[in-house]
């Protein structure tokens, strides 16, 4: 390119920017819209994987009313909404909190601090999951061993109907708050001094400035955050698996969970399992939208 | 949960992260296959698959390690090398089905190690190589095996698909040291169970977790009440009578009353580690597994301490046999079929019973040399002999899950056991359909 701004010039080098982005386009379709599609045929097919027969007609939306109405989905769909809401609250405040702990002036130590509450974000879930697994064990575990010391009885985290969500529930807390935390850290880092300062001039308390200064700078980033761990929070699976496989019963099997046991852990029924997913797939982009229309709000507010 | 190297477990890991949209992985493990082996050579001789390599997954436990430590011998005689994934019981279904399903000679396995709830699903989807005309021409004389585990887990509609090599009959393991007395009826022994119960030690270990680990241990209450799964015709569920409302109250009840915290949500491994740890006096159990783990003074306090007993009423406890098949996608077959030979052969197997494996062949219940080192044996053969398998129907990894599930529930006062064992009811009568 020459440095003469030519408007041919610059349509060209419009066109060179999309064709560069082509491989992008291409490598996009194969790994997300392949998938998708032949997704989208098989939830309406009736396409099982094993069996004396294997034929796979098309039966119209028979999937999707067989999953959507079955009592499993509505158990799971329940236990979605809950982890998932308690999730996304405790993490966003304990997040928040620890955050803004985290940008106080003055606060020695907070490269030691920030590498401890990171460390679970370096962590797999697997691993996270398995470690928890023994922590919790009911007779071998170093946590019913710690209550015991002062006298709490054994607990079977995992194993007690009452217990198991809640405990999972925990468990995902100590993992992924560590996300929000950098998020929330960034944010706070980078919020203007000003307005802060001014306040600390007339006299402001350090939580009146919380409340009514630092805290609706950082909506937006809330917001963000809460979409993005929200999206992750409805999918989870992985603790699931490791932790208690969707028991006992099924009370803690999320809709995730229910979709990998319908294609691949017992009746193979891809058909259907790909219609769950994408049921999921709507409810996550339903939840996208949502949110994505409040950040717009909120910045036209602003 | 540690380095327990036996295993059916339910929650363990080693696995990988799956994705919770379950589709996606099948169609990633297209061509992820690698079996690299080399195609036979003709002028090695006696050696035709020398420099082949066979891919297999197989279950992490005892027996595994027992045939891996022999391969060498296979390796001399055929040239034949074999390299075992290991991964724990509960990865294995979801690891298979997506292989086997795949088109012939596509697959990473060349043998597959099946479990006696796939085989009728299995051979049944077309995904394995009927045996016959192989056994036939090679002369193999398998009549050395317990007979009863080809119909558990060899023979399908009349086709022979699969060798047994392992079988896993449920009894009860306890410790011979307390003086204990195993009662003659299931309600006598689960109020026996529930007395044994102290400050210091559980009445029973059990495992209770959702799916298989349930499933599993509550046949036995089931059959050794006398009840079963399905009336004789294959198609009309009996689970849910009075003798299966009685064979799970009385689950419930031992599981509430007698057993260890958490026994709703352990599997084998939690209810091993409780056992071998001293500190339950029975367990419903796998029989003849524990050499290796209730031997070992690095990992139990219970040598020599324990023994097995069959279940108490009609003495029939649930018996599940390994066998190992290949399939039709593997890429080489003739030499699965040696390694298949190999490993199911007499000698080799002897040499697996030695060393603290559960034997296929009659003749090693009564061989001095094997009672002499593993004398719980001597009670095994029975336990197999008067034991039950899974009904063949097709799609029984199916009638597991829900079994598992459904009996979860129950365990966690989700469901009444009426409706636990009605909810079982209605889905074989769906299975018997298909």
């Amino acid at each position: 390119m020459t440095s003469t701004h030519m408007p041919g010039d610059r349509r060209r080098g419009l066109s060179m920017r999309w064709r560069m982005l082509v491989p992008l386009f291409i490598a996009l379709l194969l790994v997300d819209g392949f998938p998708l599609v032949y997704s989208a045929v098989g939830s309406l097919q009736r396409f099982l994987l094993s069996g004396t027969d294997l034929s796979r007609p098309f039966i119209g939306l028979d999937n999707y009313i067989a999953f959507a109405t079955s009592d499993a989905f509505l158990n799971a769909a329940q236990v979605t909404l809950v982890l998932s809401a308690a999730v996304v609250t405790l993490e966003t405040l304990i997040a928040f909190g620890l955050a803004y702990l985290l940008t106080l002036p003055n606060l020695r130590f907070r490269g030691i601090y920030l590498l401890i509450v990171m460390v679970p974000l370096l962590l797999s879930p697997v691993a996270v999951g398995l470690s928890w697994r023994l922590i919790l064990h009911p007779d071998l575990g170093v946590l019913n061993w710690l209550l015991g010391l002062v006298g709490i009885p054994k607990m079977a985290w995992l194993g007690d109907v009452n217990l198991a969500l809640p405990t999972i529930i925990a468990v995902d807390v100590w993992h992924e708050s560590s996300v929000l935390i950098l998020m929330f850290y960034a944010g706070l880092s980078s919020l203007p001094q000003e307005p802060l300062e001014a306040a600390k001039v007339d006299g402001a308390s350090g939580w009146q400035s919380l409340r009514h200064i630092t805290v609706p700078l950082m909506v937006p980033i809330i917001v963000v955050a809460v979409l993005i761990r929200l999206v992750s929070a409805v999918k989870t699976y992985d603790l699931i698996y490791i932790l208690t496989r969707g028991g006992p019963g099924t009370s803690t099997e999320t809709i995730s969970y229910l979709i990998w046991r319908t294609g691949l852990a017992g009746p193979l029924n891809i058909g259907q399992a790909a219609a769950g997913s994408i049921i999921l797939l709507f409810v996550i982009v339903g939840l996208t939208v949502l949110l994505l229309r409040a950040t717009d709000r909120l910045a036209t507010a602003a | 949960m540690n380095q327990l190297s036996h295993g059916r477990t339910a929650g363990r890991g080693g696995h990988r992260r799956l994705l919770g949209i379950g589709l996606i992985a099948v169609f990633l493990v297209t061509g992820c296959g690698s079996s690299g082996g080399a195609s036979p050579s003709a002028a090695a001789g006696d050696k035709p698959y020398a420099g082949t390599t066979l891919n297999m997954l197989m279950e992490d436990l005892t027996e595994t390690h027992y045939i891996a430590d022999l391969l060498p011998d296979l390796e001399a005689k055929t040239g034949i090398k074999v390299v075992f994934e290991q991964v724990p019981y509960s990865n294995m279904y979801e690891k298979l089905v997506p292989q086997l399903s795949g088109p012939e000679g596509s697959g990473t396995y060349d043998v597959v190690a099946v479990d006696y709830y796939w085989p009728g699903e299995f051979a049944r989807s077309g995904w394995m190589v009927a045996l016959d005309d192989m056994i036939a021409k090679d002369k193999l004389d398998l009549s050395g095996i317990v007979q009863a585990f080809f119909d558990v887990n060899g023979k399908v509609d009349g086709k022979t698909y699969y060798i047994p090599y392992f079988p896993y009959p449920m009894g009860i393991v306890y410790r011979k040291d307390l003086d204990i007395q195993i009662p003659a009826t299931m309600e006598e022994f689960v109020a026996y169970t529930k007395s044994l119960k102290t400050a210091d030690i559980y009445g029973a270990a059990m495992q209770g977790a959702p799916t298989d680990p349930i499933a599993m241990e509550w046949l036995n209450f089931l059959f050794a009440n006398g009840g079963d799964l399905y009336a004789e015709d294959l198609k009309t569920p009996t689970v849910n009578n009075e003798i299966g409302l009685r064979a799970l109250n009385e689950y419930l009840d031992m599981m509430d009353n007698a057993a260890q915290t958490g026994a709703a949500g352990a599997n084998l491994d939690d209810a091993s580690n409780t056992f071998a740890q001293g500190k339950a006096a029975t367990m419903v159990t796998y029989v003849t597994i524990f050499a290796g783990l209730f031997q070992d003074p690095e990992k139990s306090s219970v040598v020599d301490k324990w023994d097995v007993a069959p279940m108490p009423g009609t003495n029939q406890g649930n018996v599940g046999v390994w066998s190992f098949g290949i399939p039709k996608s593997a890429k080489n077959q003739g030499a699965a079929w040696e390694f298949i030979k190999w490993v199911t052969a007499e000698d080799v197997a002897r040499q697996r019973a030695l060393k603290g494996g559960s034997p296929a062949y009659t003749s090693f219940y009564s061989d001095p040399e094997i009672l002499a080192k593993f004398p719980y044996l001597t009670k095994a053969l029975a336990i197999l002999e008067n034991g039950k398998g899974l009904p063949m129907i097709t799609k029984q990894q199916d009638l597991v899950s829900t079994l598992g599930r459904e009996l979860s529930e129950a365990a966690s006062k989700r469901k009444t056991p009426q409706e636990a064992l009605d909810a079982i009811a209605v889905k074989l009568t769906e299975l018997a359909a298909q």
